[in-house]
């Protein structure tokens, strides 16, 4: 696989993984922008992108000092729990053992549980924001570091996910409504898949295994990790629930 | 640190599995050189993700 056909997966995992996380932050932010307006719903927002950026710049400079078998290791075995969460999580929401996610039952819930609350002051409003954008920002630069950071990739890793953020926000400022449409469970299947395949090529280098075809590899494991999770999902499968 | 926890652990039982299969791989690849150890991550963590629905 050449360098630029491992940026171009790189690329397309952070996106399509950040696409979802953006999505759910981005819910939360409309709910309380919803019911206490934007000026606490932004500062919110702010200062979880501001506490990222921390993170980040504190921690980042400690990536190069960690040998580069154990990077792979460590981020080949955080990607495997993460990657195979989100996977076994879609294959129960396809099969219709748990309910699909719904970004507009959150709205209205998150909405409800803000109004109920009619004599709390903003700042508690601007808490939930916060809180959704540390924590779902936190999964990005999670992602970003995983399948960029163990062969220097962290660069189109960031690109992808930024545009991601940068898709959603737009998308969201404009239409002023949380994202229902994103089709989250196809999306969350097809992550899950990219992000385990990723998780078993990092283990593996970071034991020392030498994979045949290199970084192609990895596109087998997605290939298999799919027809597992498809199967999965056939024996799996029950009626739908509603919500 | 419950909520960091969280990103990487849903169900325990898989995890705990996941964290099994790459202990396994780890000792495969300690004593027998090649893809030996890859095949058994690869295999294990199929079989970990069927065997979690």
């Amino acid at each position: 696989m050449t360098w630029t056909t491992a940026a171009s997966a790189a690329v397309l995992a952070a996106f399509l993984s950040s696409l979802v996380e953006a999505v759910e932050a981005l819910t939360i932010v409309l709910s309380v922008a919803t019911v206490r307006g934007w000026k606490p719903a932004g500062l919110g927002a702010l200062a979880g992108v501001a506490t990222l950026a921390l993170i980040v710049l504190v921690l980042g400079p400690f990536l190069d000092r960690v040998p580069l078998h154990a990077l792979q290791l460590a981020i080949g075995v955080l990607l495997l729990l993460f990657g195979m969460r989100w996977l076994r999580k879609a294959i129960l929401r396809a099969a219709g053992i748990i309910p699909r996610h719904d970004e507009a039952a959150v709205f209205a819930a998150k909405t409800a549980v803000l109004r109920a609350h009619t004599r709390r002051l903003d700042w508690l409003a601007g808490l939930a924001s916060y809180k959704a954008m540390l924590l779902e920002g936190l999964e990005v630069v999670f992602v970003v570091i995983a399948v960029g950071a163990g062969r220097g990739l962290l660069v189109p890793a960031s690109i992808g996910a930024l545009a991601a953020c940068a898709l959603v926000a737009a998308v969201g400022v404009a239409i002023h409504r949380p994202l229902a449409r994103v089709p989250e469970n196809t999306l969350k299947f097809t992550v899950g898949v990219m992000l385990s395949a990723f998780g078993i090529f990092w283990t593996g280098e970071g034991l020392g295994v030498v994979w045949p075809g290199e970084d192609l590899a990895i596109l087998g494991f997605a290939a298999l990790l799919l027809v597992t999770a498809l199967a999965t999902v056939r024996l799996a499968r029950r009626p739908a629930i509603a919500s | 640190m419950k909520i960091l926890l969280e990103l990487f652990v849903d169900d325990g039982t898989l995890a705990a599995a996941i964290v099994a299969v790459v202990a396994l791989s780890a000792i495969v690849a300690h004593f027998v050189p090649g893809i030996t150890a890859g095949i058994v991550l690869l295999a294990g963590t199929l079989l970990a993700l069927f065997g979690s629905i």
